[in-house]
This record gives C-alpha cells, sequence and structure tokens, in this order.
C-alpha cells in the first residue's frame, strides 16, 4: 500500500471517530430541572423601593450581580418559615462543599413589614448563616414587588393579641440582570435546589 | 360535698399524669428556643392516647411562657396557612403527632427563655400530661 493510501485511511477513519463523538456529544441529553418551572423568557421586575437589613436601600437593581433565591415569610412565623429558610440555607451549603463557583444570594422579603422592621430582620437572619439577607420597608412597597411576581400575601387575625400573615409558599429566582427567571413550587426540598440551580445557573 | 369530689377528680387526674398508665405518652419533645429578635418560638412531639377512650385536648398551658396554643401550618394551593386548633383529638391507641410543617405547638416567649420549660396538656379543666423539657437551637 502505498503512503497516499495510508493517509486517505488514516483521514477516514479520524473523520468516523470524530462524527461517532460528535454526533454523541450533541444528541446526548442535555440536564434539566427537574422541580423548578424556568420562565420561557426572563420577566422583568416592577421599581420598588425597600430597606435591607443593615438599612439600606434596596431597589429592583439590587437584585442585579447575583442569583437570588427569594422567599416570602415574616419572622413572627415560628414553624414553616424558618423551616424553608433552612432548606435554602442548607441547600447553598451543599452547593459550596460540592464547589459551585457561584452560589444564590437568599433574600427574605417581610410579608409583615408592620412588625418586621430593618432591625429585626437582621437579627434573624443572622441565624441561618452566610449569603442570607431580608428586606422589608413599607408595605405598599413590598406590594409592587410581590405584585410583580404573581406572590400572594394577606394578613390573617388568630387571636386578640396575635395576627399572622399568610402567604405564597412560592421559592422564586430572581437572576442578575434583577429579572424573574425561575419559580420552585412548595413543598420544598434541599435536594431540589441543589441539583437545579447550578443547571439553571449555567444556562446564562 | 361537690367541692370535695372535685377535689378527688382532680386528684385521680393528676395522679394518673406521673404513674405509668397515664392518659397520655408524649415522645420526640422539641421546644425551639426563639430566634434573636423574635418571641415565638415552636413545639414538636408525639402524643399517644395510652386510654380506650377517645382524648380531646383543649388548651396547652406553660408556667414558662405568655401563651401556648395549638397551630396548624397547612399548604393550600399554594399558600401557606397557620389555624389556630382549638381541640386536637386523639383515638384510643393513636398517635398524633405535632411537626414542622403541620400541627404545633406556637410559644410565646416572655422576656427570658428558662432552662427548662414546663407543657401541661389539658381536656377542659383537667390536666392529662405534664412534661418538662430543654429549650433547643
Amino acid at each position: 500500500m502505498d503512503s497516499r493510501k495510508k493517509v486517505i485511511i488514516r483521514m477516514a477513519v479520524i473523520s468516523i471517530v470524530t462524527g461517532v463523538w460528535l454526533s454523541f456529544w450533541i444528541t446526548a441529553p442535555m440536564p434539566r430541572p427537574q422541580t423548578a418551572t424556568v420562565l420561557p423568557a426572563p420577566l422583568g421586575l416592577a421599581e420598588f423601593s425597600l430597606l435591607d437589613q443593615n438599612g439600606d436601600a434596596f431597589s429592583r437593581a439590587s437584585f442585579g450581580d447575583h442569583w437570588n433565591l427569594v422567599l416570602f415569610g415574616f419572622t413572627n412565623c415560628p414553624d414553616i418559615c424558618p423551616l424553608t429558610l433552612q432548606v435554602l440555607a442548607n441547600a447553598r451549603q451543599q452547593m459550596l462543599e460540592a464547589g459551585a463557583q457561584e452560589l444564590p444570594r437568599i433574600v427574605l422579603v417581610s410579608v409583615d413589614p408592620e412588625r418586621d422592621t430593618a432591625a429585626i430582620i437582621s437579627q434573624y437572619v443572622g441565624n441561618f448563616g452566610a449569603g442570607v439577607i431580608g428586606i422589608t420597608g413599607e408595605l405598599a412597597e413590598v406590594r409592587k414587588l410581590t405584585d410583580g411576581l404573581g406572590v400572594f400575601f394577606q394578613k390573617t387575625s388568630i387571636d386578640d393579641g396575635y395576627y399572622s400573615v399568610d402567604h405564597s409558599a412560592v421559592v422564586i429566582l430572581i437572576d442578575p440582570q434583577s429579572n424573574f427567571h425561575a419559580l420552585f413550587s412548595a413543598p420544598h426540598e434541599v435536594a431540589s435546589f441543589e441539583h437545579d440551580l447550578p443547571i439553571i445557573m449555567a444556562s446564562q | 360535698m361537690m367541692r370535695l369530689l372535685t377535689s378527688l377528680l382532680c386528684c385521680c387526674w393528676l395522679s394518673a399524669c406521673s404513674v405509668e398508665n397515664a392518659p397520655l405518652v408524649a415522645t420526640d419533645i422539641v421546644v425551639t428556643r426563639p430566634l434573636p429578635g423574635v418571641r415565638m418560638g415552636a413545639g414538636y412531639l408525639s402524643l399517644t392516647n395510652a386510654t380506650n377512650q377517645r382524648i380531646l385536648i383543649t388548651k396547652v398551658m406553660s408556667p414558662n411562657f405568655e401563651s401556648v396554643e395549638m397551630h396548624e401550618s397547612v399548604l393550600e394551593d399554594g399558600i401557606s396557612r397557620m389555624y389556630k386548633l382549638d381541640e386536637v383529638a386523639i383515638l384510643p391507641g393513636r398517635t398524633v403527632h405535632f411537626e414542622p410543617g403541620g400541627k404545633h405547638l406556637m410559644i410565646r416567649y416572655g422576656v427570658d427563655v428558662p432552662d427548662v420549660v414546663t407543657l401541661q396538656f389539658y381536656a377542659g379543666d383537667a390536666l392529662l400530661l405534664s412534661v418538662d423539657t430543654t429549650p433547643e437551637g
């Protein structure tokens, strides 16, 4: 066999191997979120003016430069709110231990701004580790944020000395462009966030 | 005479609380400390009816707290709601669980957090069970 034929055969073999590898790579199933609902197109948020846990201004733009896991609750909620916050904090910790390059910021939006001052929010979110902040402010400003996200909340009377606040249990993912990007419906589990967040965050 | 009878009945209930054949048996008791900045805590436990009759818990009291109420967190159409429970029924031999995200005790702490807390479960005015535990968290 002359050298020209050998070259042609080698090139043919390389082409076939490359083609097979490429076809596998292209047709291999991409990992997809299993729990989260990702919006077909990210949705812009309305402008609002709130305060973070330090008493500093927090607006729509303040969501920028972070992936934000946003939940809604209040500090006088003894059961489900700390439970959800702990799930998110645990998921963030799991991602950190797995070596994630980027971690989401956890944002508690108070649906009880009447009682939840910035100082109270500051003490409260401090119990859940790094990367957790809280925002509060005027009720009308909270509504501007929640209405745009389709989040419901309503004060309800439990007894003379105490009221509760019914609220959406959804966790919303706001992207670094301050857009509503995806949502996680309740009930919440650490594994769901741990699986889906890296996939969604890597998609941008 | 009525006063004597009432006292005797109360003694029977109270003695039942401290002996092996108590009408209610509590396990897995957890009382959470309030997080800094708030005064609300939660209580979780399992209560088993050790009698052959239905038990109706109508109130929970504690000398250590401003108030203790039986509440239930529920998820309805994506909305998290909390209801106050006026009573909790436990059928003979059955267990009711007070657990995170479900039935729980809502505890309103006073200024101080005691080292040991007492929870007392009542049917009407009759004390069914008194348990001591240490707040956690």
